[in-house]
């Protein structure tokens, strides 16, 4: 499916204007304005998707790059307003763009890392996302070897490669909220398991400090018995990332929790 | 707290050319956080090589550091750290230890605790006495290839 000219592209979204206005004219505290802004999200998915697939190629899985074309997403209509202009889209893409090119930037080889080897972790990461929707788990490397023709050893090498990349978005909030956590948040809300953790009254005030995401990720893990495939599978998300932002998340919080003790 | 008996082990009764080799590996580093990495790096190894799902392996990687940031929390000054991966056909074995000053092992009530207990199928922790009055604590982690479920 080739992408449609920008020209057609402003036409076909000339119906979303006056929605922008209806949600504009609407109080903050108005019902209505969720169900509006969710219908204006869902209008504009597909151009989130475009752009993210003109990123693609550059060493990042594509699922995760339509996350983050997503989020730029929901922050654009949040922030547009119609005195800026009749056009969602020429205020929309360049925070969409704005938002993947800060996610290229703080995501990355942390070391100087051979192309080969930087190639390989994303097959690798790509195979084990195709894998999973297969199997329905997430594979062992050798059934990743041999669903991408590699020896076993390569597969190891990829892995531990993996170490030297790495994703910074713990340390930014990340602005998510329509993301459909709606379990985690349940989970999150009405604990019993917390409760019987002995620092909970200092860990509570530290889950809440964290990115909503990131929170929802390690609730899921920790206190909703979910593998990294499963949450990967709701948060869409590679496996990898999941993994990342959790380790990640794990030692912001081990860091605090050892400075309140 | 005590480890449940490690016999009984399903090793014994397989024929013995098709008996795998324990895998034991051991690596002894300084007791410090920024040595944690080197550690973990190995525990992925190890899971990788013992075939574990991508997700178990990263689970495996995540109880290291717990269990590793718990004995460097607590572990004397200058204090060499030991570590003892052994990987059998049904799990990897994990023992580490470093001396302490503490004669009592981190509560099993933390929120590190329920990471590492969510993270691997067997936990313990003890403290023995060592020499010059002070202690020697372990934490020992059996990690499967399916701790998620």
């Amino acid at each position: 499916m080739t992408p449609p000219p920008t020209a057609r592209r402003r036409d076909e979204y000339a119906h979303t204007a006056p929605l922008f206005e209806q949600l504009a004219a609407l109080p903050a505290d108005d019902p209505g304005r969720a169900r509006l802004r969710e219908r204006l999200v869902t209008e504009f998915l597909p151009v989130a998707e475009h752009i993210a697939t003109r990123f693609t190629g550059r060493g990042e899985p594509r699922e995760d790059l339509v996350q983050v074309a997503r989020i730029g997403l929901i922050n654009a209509i949040d922030r547009f307003t119609p005195d800026r202009g009749p056009d969602f889209l020429s205020f929309g893409v360049p925070t969409i763009m704005g938002e993947i090119r800060r996610y290229f930037r703080d995501t990355g080889w942390s070391v100087r890392v051979p192309r080969r080897l930087k190639e390989l972790h994303l097959s690798l990461s790509q195979g084990s996302a195709a894998l999973s929707q297969s199997l329905g788990r997430a594979p062992t490397p050798s059934e990743l070897a041999e669903h991408l023709g590699l020896e076993l050893t390569e597969v190891h090498e990829g892995l531990i490669a993996g170490n030297a990349y790495q994703t910074l978005s713990v340390d930014r909030p990340v602005h998510d909220e329509a993301e459909p956590l709606s379990l985690a948040d349940t989970l999150g809300e009405d604990d019993v398991e917390l409760e019987h953790i002995e620092n909970h009254e200092v860990l509570q005030p530290l889950l809440d400090e964290l990115p909503r995401r990131e929170r929802a990720i390690l609730v899921m893990r920790f206190f909703g018995g979910l593998t990294q495939t499963q949450i990967a599978d709701r948060v869409g998300v590679s496996q990898m990332h999941v993994s990342r932002l959790l380790s990640q998340t794990l030692e912001q919080l081990r860091g605090k929790l050892t400075d309140e003790a | 707290m005590d480890d449940e008996a490690p016999g009984g082990s399903p090793l014994s009764e397989l024929p013995a050319d098709s008996r795998p080799l324990d895998d034991v590996i051991e690596l002894r580093l300084p007791a410090d956080t920024n040595h944690i990495p080197l550690v973990r790096m190995l525990a992925q190894a190890v899971a990788a090589r013992s075939d574990y799902a991508l997700d178990a392996i990263a689970d495996v990687k995540m109880a290291v550091d717990e269990a590793c940031a718990q004995l460097v929390g607590t572990a004397e000054p200058g204090a060499a750290m030991n570590c003892r991966f052994q990987a059998g056909p049904e799990n990897i074995r994990l023992a580490v230890d470093a001396r302490t000053r503490h004669s009592q092992p981190p509560s099993d009530r933390s929120f590190g605790w329920h990471v590492l207990s969510t993270l691997a199928t067997g936990v313990s922790a003890r403290c023995e006495p060592d020499s010059g009055g002070a202690y020697r604590l372990y934490i020992e982690l059996d990690l499967s290839p399916g701790a998620a479920w």
